[in-house]
């Protein structure tokens, strides 16, 4: 048991109704994560990132959104077959999640301690004291000052930093295994974006959390996943632990991303990569980044690559790579 | 604390309001030819009989004189003697506002208990059966004309079926409750008496009903779009996140945010349906201000036509305060 991972998410499928058509947004990805580490998952906007987390908790507005296929397995269960009234005990209480937009994730006509307390009394018998306790011990957990004032507090009386830790303490008061961070200091400026950060790694550490880190930004990664997923167009594309791949990136993709960070590319150009990504309406056949990548051969526009291992934590889905068919 | 101290100033800032409604009021009511007092007396009656009239009501001295005198009264609570009945018009308001009054307070609680659920039913199951139900409710209410809908309950209900008593607040042989609050069914409810509870409710269904249509279409669709735009807001997605039931996420998170455009709607609404409320008591025979002041406006009754609009601005006035009152209570971001 000790050895299964976490979460471990098998060819996930999920597709929107759009007036333009089906729109493929999540095409067969595949993810696993480990107990305590953190997990980062980066990507252009618009790959699916926000969509694959979102599927994990099963809050995919439908219609327009169905999840076709696949299989979630977290603690290893498959969650896309559990009964909904099962799946909303999950939410908050075993899988929590937080939000980029920290202006408008908390809802503006009910004070923080409202809204906190009533996550806690969502999944367990508490009195409003108990609760209160409860708000009081994780709204310290995350360094915020004066806690008994913020719970009284509405949202628009915090700043961005602060919301996000309201965000950050309301989602572990259940003290879940896992926590999805979709973007969660994107919305934020620097010095704080690095307490967030900070703060986060500190709890990970502490309550042995589990965190699926979504973010465009590799320079975040770096700084504090464990290990990290590469996703594009709507596909998992490389994973490896962030030491190989930042030493040897090998999705002709993830190199791109890797060559576009500010201060890494060699000769002080920063190459972004051209063209942009492919409409979900009408996927290119084969690898999907075949009509971006400088090296495409054939194979690249007929089959799809699938994930082969290049090093012990280290896999990548890309005909050109060693061990893949060229 | 505040929030009495914000009633108090906005209960000062209504004073020039109603005495800017006052002056008007006066001065258009004065301006339309004709003269009161020869409608009294009848055109067949003698130059000296309608001078005496006129000096008793003073309608001989100048215009200005005729308002501070009127103004005057109106402070010590006089609002003059009514030219056609010689009632104090005081008495007049009091006899024919609560009717006015319960008829409104009927529609507007027929308007939001039916308005708010098929609103919310509508956005939450949005292009399902509820929503088109509220669709066609909301189309048929807002393009049927008062008159027509009032005409067809009544050939329906009570010429036909005769399920419900056709006009009036009780019926002729009956005595009104007790009077505590002047709402029938509210003193009837107040004395016990059920059977008097029955027929005060029975007369007052079809035309509350009549008033509140257009309104009830109107607060649905407002519900439904504010309740739709609220429901794709993040911290929606937040809750669901959270693990909370459906119930609660539409029900707490996303109500009670959809009701700060709601309220606005509705206050304005109120404004109106004391407005509609005119042609409604002439159809359903309803003995209230509507009739009131119409029979005023025929015979020239200033004192009576300057009574009813005083009356009705300081109620649009207190609407108006209600909604910003429960508007601060919904929004903490408003300051007061
Ligand atoms: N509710 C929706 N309806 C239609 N398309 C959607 C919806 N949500 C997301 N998408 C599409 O899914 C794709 C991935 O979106 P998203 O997961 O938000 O990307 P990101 O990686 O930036 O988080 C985008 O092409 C987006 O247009
Ligand atoms: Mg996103």
């Amino acid at each position: 048991m000790a050895d299964t991972p976490l979460l471990d998410i098998q060819g996930l499928t999920v597709s929107f109704e759009t007036y333009q058509g089906r729109a493929r947004v999540l095409e067969g990805a595949s993810l696993t994560v480990n107990r305590g580490e953190i997990m980062g998952l980066v990507g252009e906007t618009g790959c699916g990132k926000s969509v694959l987390s979102r599927a994990i908790l099963r809050i995919i507005p439908s219609p327009p959104g169905h999840i076709d296929g696949g299989r979630i397995l977290f603690e290893g269960t498959d969650l896309l077959a559990l009964p909904r009234k099962a799946m909303r005990k999950l939410r908050g209480e075993r899988i929590s999640m937080i939000f980029q937009e920290p202006m408008s994730s908390l809802n503006p006509v009910f004070t923080v301690g409202n809204q906190m307390r009533e996550v806690v009394r969502a999944h367990r018998k508490a009195s409003r004291a108990e609760a209160n306790a409860v708000c009081l011990e994780m709204l310290s957990a995350v360094r915020l000052p004066e806690p008994e004032a913020v719970l009284s507090a509405y949202p628009h009386e915090l700043s961005g930093g602060m919301r996000q830790r309201v965000m950050i303490a309301m989602e572990l008061t259940c003290r879940p295994s896992l926590l999805l961070a979709d973007e969660p200091t994107t919305a934020l400026d620097v010095t704080v974006q690095g307490q967030i950060l900070a703060i986060l790694a500190e709890l990970a550490a502490a309550e042995n959390l589990t965190i699926l880190f979504v973010t465009h930004d590799m320079g975040v990664v770096a700084q504090l996943c464990h290990r990290v997923a590469v996703m594009y167009a709507g596909q998992v594309v490389e994973v490896a632990d962030v030491a190989s791949l930042f030493a040897r990136p090998t999705h002709p993709y993830t190199r791109g991303l890797i060559a576009s960070i500010p201060g890494r590319a060699t000769g002080g150009e920063l190459t972004a990569i051209p063209g942009s990504v492919p409409s979900p309406i009408d996927p290119p056949p084969g690898c999907r980044f075949h009509t971006r990548c400088t090296q495409a051969v054939t194979a690249c526009r007929r089959a799809v690559p699938e994930m082969i291992r290049v090093a012990p934590d280290h896999s990548v889905a890309c005909h050109l790579c060693p061990g893949g068919r060229p | 604390m505040r929030i009495l101290a914000y009633i108090f100033r906005r209960l000062l800032a209504a004073i020039p309001v109603l005495v800017g409604v006052s002056i008007l009021t006066f001065l258009i009511s004065h301006a339309i030819p004709g003269d009161p007092a020869r409608l009294i007396v009848g055109p067949k009656a003698s130059k000296e009989a309608v001078e005496s009239i006129r000096k008793e009501h003073g309608l001989d001295k100048p215009l200005p004189v005729q308002y501070v005198r009127y103004m005057a009264g109106l402070v010590t609570g006089d609002l003059g003697q009514s030219i056609r009945n010689h009632r104090p018009v005081t008495r007049d308001l009091a006899d024919y506002f609560p009717a006015t009054f319960e008829l409104t307070l009927a529609s507007l609680v027929l308007c939001l208990a039916v308005g708010i659920p098929l609103g919310i039913l509508a956005a939450v199951r949005r292009n399902r059966l509820a929503d088109h139900v509220a669709r066609v409710v909301s189309v048929v209410g807002v393009s049927t004309p008062v008159f027509w809908l009032g005409l067809m309950l009544l050939l329906l209900f009570y010429r036909h079926l005769s399920w419900l008593p056709g006009s009036g607040r009780l019926d002729v042989t009956s005595a009104p409750p007790a009077d505590i609050t002047g709402l029938y069914v509210l003193d009837a409810l107040l004395a016990g008496d059920w059977a008097l509870l029955r027929e005060a409710a029975s007369h007052l269904i079809l035309p509350a009903f009549c008033l509140s249509y257009v309104y009830l279409a109107v607060i649905t669709r407002i519900v439904r779009s504010s309740m739709i735009a609220v429901l794709g807001q993040d911290y929606i997605v937040t809750a669901r996140a959270n693990g909370l039931s459906a119930a609660r996420v539409v029900l707490k998170h996303a109500f009670k945010n959809s009701l700060i455009p709601t309220v606005t709607i509705t206050g304005l609404s109120l404004g109106e349906l004391l407005g509609g409320a005119i042609l409604t008591e002439t159809i359903f025979a309803w003995p209230g201000m509507g009739k009131y002041v119409v029979d005023s406006v025929n015979s020239l009754d200033f004192p009576a036509i300057m009574g009813f609009t005083l009356v009705a601005s300081a109620a649009y006035v207190a609407i108006n305060l209600g909604v910003d009152v429960i508007y601060a209570f919904l929004n903490p971001r408003i300051r007061y």
